[in-house]
């Protein structure tokens, strides 16, 4: 090991007396101390079942499927969520809404939460906003063919999580978009 | 009859002896976890029990249930015989270390010097001898597993453990050279009167001391000197084909030798059980026939220190890399060892020189 | 040689053809120019404005669809001028675009989409509501959402010129305007899928797939379809073992694109909940049990060695459909003529194509047509002969569509229908000169026919010079008989004069003609018509019989009849048996082979004791009358390899599951000869597999091992042991007539016969007891049994009504769907009836497709020559009830 300059004696000292470990020593002491016998030293750790984390709005815990302030499901079964996924966890088999004819909704919608990495793609994908991360992740199960969450509990997931819920699209924005309403609610043209 | 009664009396010795150092080693684990967590602004096990004082039986409990795993192509027998031949010696060691004064006590009806297992006159000896044994059980661990990172990990792990047992046997001839002998019991009676008899300070082995407890620490492959079980080291480390009761078996080895090693450090250089006043605190309160409480009290006190040592060791320092360590145990520890033997045998014959 | 012309494209030079559109010579060059509404199968009609590129000197942006090609000119398709129209263009049309991408069935494979994501017109200045339209509903096929449509009008377009069946049409104006049905708001049309195909964006979906699929989720196999002759490539699209949808692309295969109802909505009898997954064995009891391969196929083998070893090879007999692939047929045949040791096997090309492949053998000694659909396309004049071929070959339709719309081709068409305009195309509205039979009385047409051609003296001269022993011989014949009765010999001298006098005809004849008594002797005459006329052997001339089933043409080329071996040679062909038996180091059967009516028979009189029947229903298809239940009721051991539990599999012992043509690898030939390869778009359904697999798997038990590792080791057999047999061309060399065999007939051949030939047929006996004509023909919609296991088209038809003349239905004061009672001298059925306005009056048509219906009421007669079982015409009488 070569050195800039040679080493003074105060090094030499240091070096045989293992100063810089007494240094070190004098740390871990100062933090023990600290806590033990002087209690001014709080530690970091949550008790976590106990106490457990404030988590920003942004987490990205369990996707869950949202619905309108009418109860509707958001999703339309537009197949997007399926194509984006990195991961191939989302399974949807569309179909035609019984009774209203031409609209569109998702009549299976599976998410084989096993396979998640949470990337949080589909929520980008879906073009009504109808998957959302919600922030559970206390998620563990005993058999992991529970995690394969089907509709039902995917929009409870969205339920309990989001009881703010958005109006329907037609009736946010009157021109924006008319897709997957019923005709029967606009007026015919008059030609 | 007598032998039965002296049996039975060494056994029951050995039994309070096995159980004390048995749950010593049990809390140990959880003691070190807490010490090192709270140095670490950390809180430690805090489930099991009130401030998970129960973690130890938690741990034991899972170790004990754990699915009983031989890996395919290794031998059976030397497989199960490594984790025996690492504890055993551990455990033996402690029949030589004096825990109280020695003195006579009657219990029951039956004489018998209560504070050590036994009184051989060859006691460091006896002790080196089985930590070397030690050693087996690390590369027997290592070549039974069936594994060429195990084989691997163990042979430098036994590589290091032999290095520094030399290192060891040669610091602590400084205190043989003082003490004349090398029964652990007359070693500690000869530090009687107060600290400045104690063979640290009174024996002027402060370099002996140091080497010691360096060695001891590298002997016991604790930080900075643990890269053989480091988590992340070495693929596996001799340890790793092992689960269930072989592992707990290696665990407790560690354990034990740490204990092994503190005690013999407090004999060897602190006086043992010796008061650092001149008199017990006791016999100044005037209770001269219960000083053996509290020799057994300091006793327990240096050997916590040099415990609580170990844990403040590993909390503070980063670990050592292998050639570093050999190097630092070959090149340095080993001339200061003999350097201090040698100035201590040449002060000792010109001091006590009538 | 056209005159080619130079232009640059981008800077590229290129030399195409006059008369060339300038997006054509830019896509030969790779540039694909942005459009909507152009198609190359329809005129350019340059609404849309998209495909809009900047021609040097010329001032404004043309529209490259329907600008020509001229010399020198430089089109530029990427300058920013042209960038800005096509960016216009598009924010035209999403101004009024609704944003239903998510939930439309085209999102993924949309033109719009495509091209705005490449030109990302993403300002608009339009702020005011979107047009919308009420949704209703179109049909059961095709879902029609307006507001998603582009106004390209290629649909009516498609339908008007390319189908002619004129469905839809544009009403109203500007952004309002709508697309709609002629006659009523609902749908009713030849549910071709032609609409939705071509539709560029979602505004015309295939109802029967909506929602189910993205088309980056699909596995897809290009192979071809299974139902009529024609021979189209069709895409499958499957997800997960469910077949979800059946598409076409433009310039793939014989059909072009173009594909018909069963085509496009038929293929959902392949994932039916009916379809037989496991083998099936009778017990004692008479219930079926399910079993496995493992065990059912020794069960087989030492069944059928049982019975060779006590009764003799020429105890079993075998029937296979012709629906199977070659490769199925092949080594069907094989399997019968080697593991069994018989030659008793037919197929289903029995039913009427062994007609004209007799004729076609005799005469001109091919077994395949000398023409192929190019030469229909360019033909100068076409004749059609008892073919209804927009109903049972809709795409060879097609291609006589094309010839008389796009070329001016002259149409002469004798059929049993009259020129009509009904919700499907009737090919007689196209004719230019049509002539109306009766039911049956096709043969005696053709008896016209030659009559006429010597009449009006257009036989040729040449060939009375060098033959004459044969013109002179044919020419007496004719003349002794009168014009058919019921004909217009005017009519019939008009077609004559005009087929003989075009430049390139080709005669078409249909199941109407083959499948009636005298269809083989009818057949060789048309070919004395040809040869007559001196054009037999010149190129784009020929008759073109099409076929009903997918592979008839292969059944016969394979060998799988009684009366040939592989490659169409006769039993007795010693050349074709050396060689055969080199290829299968064992020397086929001596001895002729049963045909499918003598093996009933020798089934019912005791003589045949087991039977392998692979795919063919005889106890549905033949009529009641001729009781075929009863006589495979007779056999000892009947096994019946099927799709689905059939009327002849529940008399079986043992049923074995089949695989459909999208689950196996092989090959089909079409009406042309046209060898094609089948692609398997999905796994075996559950247990079944495909037939030559399971007949392997026998063989190989018997001790007769017939191993093959895959399809395509079965072709490389077949071709060693066909010489020349032609496979997988893009477009089929037909083949050439053989003219030492030619040369055969008219020297001597043609007189074996010639009595039975040219003898009158008397008119329909005016029985009053019987004084309707049932035809039982085939459907559009349906083919066979097998279309009515498809949900989507049983939902257009779902069962078989009595068709006759509207004027007639008046008459006897009957409602649409009224049931009436049939009763004929076989027995009756009660049936409902409908109005039809091609049907003839007097005559009555029932779809065989639900012939179960009538099947009381049928009688058969065998063909004396080619043992055709013509059960299809009836004498009835209709009674309300």
């Amino acid at each position: 090991m070569s050195m800039a300059e040679p080493m003074k004696l105060s090094d030499w000292i240091k070096r045989f007396t293992f100063y810089e470990i007494l240094v070190g020593m004098k740390a871990t002491m100062t933090v023990f101390v600290q806590r033990i016998v002087l209690r001014s030293r709080k530690a970091v750790t949550f008790q976590y079942p106990h106490e457990k984390r404030d988590l920003p709005g942004t987490y990205r815990g369990m996707i869950a499927l949202l619905r309108y302030n009418d109860m509707t499901e958001k999703c339309v079964g537009c197949d997007l969520c399926e194509a984006a996924c990195p991961s191939r966890v989302i399974t949807v088999i569309s179909d035609e809404v019984p009774g209203e004819p031409m609209k569109r909704f998702a009549k299976e919608y599976y998410m084989d939460m096993a396979r998640c990495i949470f990337c949080g793609l589909c929520v980008k994908a879906c073009p009504v906003d109808a998957l959302a991360m919600t922030t559970e992740y206390e998620w563990s199960v005993y058999n992991k063919r529970d995690l394969r969450l089907n509709k039902d509990q995917l929009l409870a997931l969205g339920d309990r999580n989001f009881p703010t819920r958005e109006e329907k699209i037609e009736h946010q924005h009157h021109n924006v978009t008319f897709f997957n309403i019923g005709h029967q609610n606009l007026p015919p043209m008059d030609s | 009859m007598e032998l039965m009664i002296f049996a039975g009396a060494a056994l029951v010795k050995i039994a309070m002896v096995m159980i004390v150092v048995l749950l010593t080693v049990a809390f140990l684990t959880l003691a070190e976890r807490k010490v090192l967590s709270w140095m670490q602004d950390r809180m430690g096990p805090m489930e099991v029990g009130p401030y998970g004082i129960l973690q130890p039986i938690a741990d034991g409990l899972k170790l004990f249930f754990k699915e009983d795993i031989i890996p395919s192509g290794a031998n059976w027998l030397l497989f199960s015989l490594a984790p025996i031949l690492s504890v055993v010696p551990a455990l033996i060691g402690f029949a030589v270390i004096p825990y109280g004064p020695n003195q006579e006590m009657e219990i029951f009806g039956v004489t018998i010097k209560p504070f050590v297992i036994t009184d051989i006159n060859i006691g460091i000896l006896y002790i080196l001898a089985f930590a070397s044994i030690g050693a087996y059980g690390i590369i027997l661990g290592g070549w039974a597993s069936n594994n060429k990172y195990s084989l691997l990990g163990g042979l430098r792990a036994a590589a290091q453990v032999i290095s520094y047992e030399l290192n060891i046997g040669l610091a602590i001839i400084g205190v043989i050279i003082l003490s004349g002998s090398l029964s652990m019991v007359k070693i500690a009676e000869g530090q009687a009167g107060g600290f400045w008899h104690w063979y640290l300070f009174g024996g002027l082995q402060i370099v002996g001391f140091v080497v010691y407890v360096i060695s001891a620490v590298a002997e016991t492959n604790r930080l900075p000197f643990d890269l053989a079980e480091a988590e992340s080291e070495l693929v596996a480390g001799w340890m790793t084909e092992y689960s269930g009761m072989r592992f707990a078996f290696f665990f407790m080895a560690e354990y034990a030798n740490m204990i092994l090693v503190s005690c013999i450090a407090a004999v060897l250089f602190l006086g043992g059980y010796q008061s650092p006043f001149p008199h017990y605190i006791i016999e100044y309160l005037g209770f001269p026939g219960m000083k053996w409480v509290e020799a057994v009290v300091w006793f327990t006190v240096k050997v916590y220190f040099f415990l609580f040592l170990f844990f403040w060791i590993r909390a503070t320092l980063p670990r050592l890399r292998y050639d570093q360590l050999m190097r630092f145990g070959w090149k340095v520890l080993l001339p200061l060892a003999l350097a201090n033997v040698l100035i201590t045998s040449i002060v000792v014959y010109f001091v006590r020189q009538p | 040689m056209a005159d080619m012309v130079n232009i640059l494209v981008d800077g590229t030079p290129i030399a195409v053809e006059k008369g060339t559109l300038v997006i054509e010579a830019a896509r030969r060059l790779g540039i694909m120019i942005p459009h909507f509404c152009y198609h190359p199968k329809i005129k350019p009609d340059a609404n849309c404005r998209m495909c809009l590129v900047e021609v040097e000197k010329m001032p404004k942006l043309q529209t490259s669809c329907s600008t020509l090609v001229a010399e020198g000119m430089a089109v530029r398709t990427n300058t920013a001028v042209v960038e800005e129209a096509h960016k216009s263009v598009l924010e035209f049309i999403l101004a009024n675009h609704p944003l239903d991408c998510p939930i439309c069935d085209q999102g993924g494979r949309c033109d719009l989409q495509d091209f705005s994501h490449r030109y990302t017109p993403t300002k608009s200045d339009f702020l005011d509501v979107k047009r919308v339209f009420q949704k209703e509903y179109f049909s059961p096929l095709i879902d029609k959402e307006m507001n998603r449509c582009v106004q390209c009008l290629r649909c009516v377009r498609y339908c008007d010129e390319v189908i002619d069946a004129k469905a839809l049409a544009p009403i109203g104006r500007g952004s309002r305007t709508e697309i709609s049905h002629f006659t009523s708001h609902q749908l009713d049309c030849e549910f071709c899928g032609g609409c939705v195909q071509i539709c560029p964006v979602g505004a015309f979906t295939n109802r029967l797939s909506d929602y189910e699929f993205r088309p980056w989720m699909m596995k897809r196999a290009d192979t071809v379809c299974g139902y009529c002759g024609d021979g189209c490539t069709i895409t499958l699209q499957s997800r997960e073992d469910e077949l979800i949808e059946v598409i076409s692309s433009f310039e793939k295969g014989r059909n072009s694109g173009d594909l018909c109802a069963r085509g496009y909505f038929g293929y959902q009898f392949v994932n039916h909940p009916d379809r037989l997954t496991m083998p099936l064995v009778r017990q004692p009891d008479g219930r079926f049990e399910p079993t496995t391969w493992e065990d059912v196929l020794p069960l087989l083998a030492e069944r059928f060695t049982q019975v060779k070893l006590a009764y003799g090879s020429e105890a079993v007999g075998g029937l296979i459909t012709s629906r199977g692939t070659n490769e199925d047929l092949y080594v069907f045949q094989k399997f019968m003529r080697l593991a069994i040791g018989s030659n008793h096997l037919d197929s289903a090309a029995r039913f009427g194509h062994v007609n004209a492949v007799e004729a076609m053998r005799r005469v001109q000694g091919t077994n395949r047509w000398t023409v192929s659909y190019e030469d229909i396309v360019n033909a100068d004049c076409l004749l059609l002969i008892g073919t209804q071929i927009t109903w049972t070959n809709p795409i060879a339709g097609l291609k006589v569509k094309e010839a008389v719309k796009k070329h001016g081709a002259k149409l002469l068409t004798i059929e049993a229908m009259q020129p009509s305009i009904e919700t499907t195309s009737n090919i007689a509205n196209l004719s230019t000169t049509h002539l109306t039979v009766e039911v049956g009385r096709h043969p005696a047409a053709v008896h016209g026919l030659l009559k006429a051609v010597f009449d009006e003296g257009v036989a040729d001269n040449h060939l009375a010079a060098t033959a004459s022993g044969y013109v002179d011989r044919t020419r007496a014949a004719v003349s002794a008989l009168p014009y058919p009765e019921g004909m217009d010999e005017a009519t019939l001298r008009t077609i004559a004069r005009t087929f003989a006098g075009s430049r390139r005809g080709v005669i078409l004849i249909g199941q109407d003609l083959l499948q009636s008594p005298g269809g083989y002797e009818a057949s060789v005459n048309l070919m004395d018509l040809l040869l007559l006329l001196g054009k037999l052997s010149e190129k784009g001339w020929g008759l073109a019989p099409l076929t009903e089933e997918n592979n008839e043409q292969g059944a016969i080329e394979m060998g799988a009849t009684a009366d040939y071996f592989p490659g169409a040679a006769s039993l007795d062909d010693a050349a074709a048996r050396t060689r055969i038996a080199s290829a299968w180091k064992e020397s086929p059967p001596v001895g002729a082979g049963m045909r499918m009516l003598d093996m009933l028979e020798a089934a019912r009189s005791g003589k045949l004791k087991a039977m392998l029947i692979v795919g063919e229903n005889p106890a549905r298809t033949l009529p009641a009358s001729a009781k075929p239940a009863e006589a495979l009721g007779r056999l000892e051991f009947l096994v019946v390899q099927e799709l689905f539990l059939t009327e002849t599999a529940k008399l079986a012992h043992v049923v074995l599951p089949a695989s459909s043509y999208a689950e196996k690898s092989g090959s089909f030939t079409n009406s042309e000869g046209c060898v094609q390869k089948v692609r398997a778009g999905l796994e075996p359904l559950g247990g079944s597999r495909p037939d030559w697999e399971i007949l392997s798997a026998v063989s190989v038990l018997m001790g007769y091992p017939l191993e093959y590792g895959d399809a395509a080791e079965i072709l490389k057999e077949i071709r060693a042991v066909i010489p020349g047999y032609r496979v997988l061309g893009a477009t089929p060399e037909p083949a050439r007539v053989d003219r030492p065999a030619m040369d055969r007939y008219v020297g001597g051949g043609f007189a074996e016969d010639m009595a039975s030939r040219y003898r009158a047929t008397s008119n329909i006996t005016q029985d009053s007891s019987y004084p309707w004509s049932l035809w039982v023909g085939q459907s559009l919609f349906h083919s066979g049994k097998l279309s009515t296991m498809a949900k989507g088209l049983l939902e257009i038809q779902k069962e078989g009504r009595l068709y006759m003349n509207p004027a007639d239905l008046q008459r006897m004061q009957l409602a649409e769907g009224e049931m009436v009672t049939l009763t004929s001298v076989a027995g009756e059925a009660r049936v409902p009836v409908g109005a039809l306005g091609r049907i003839p009056r007097g005559i009555l048509f029932f779809p065989e497709s639900f012939k179960e219906a009538i099947a009381g009421l049928l009688t058969m007669t065998p063909d004396a020559v080619t043992g055709v079982p013509y059960h299809k015409q009836q004498r009835v009488a209709v009674h309300k009830t």
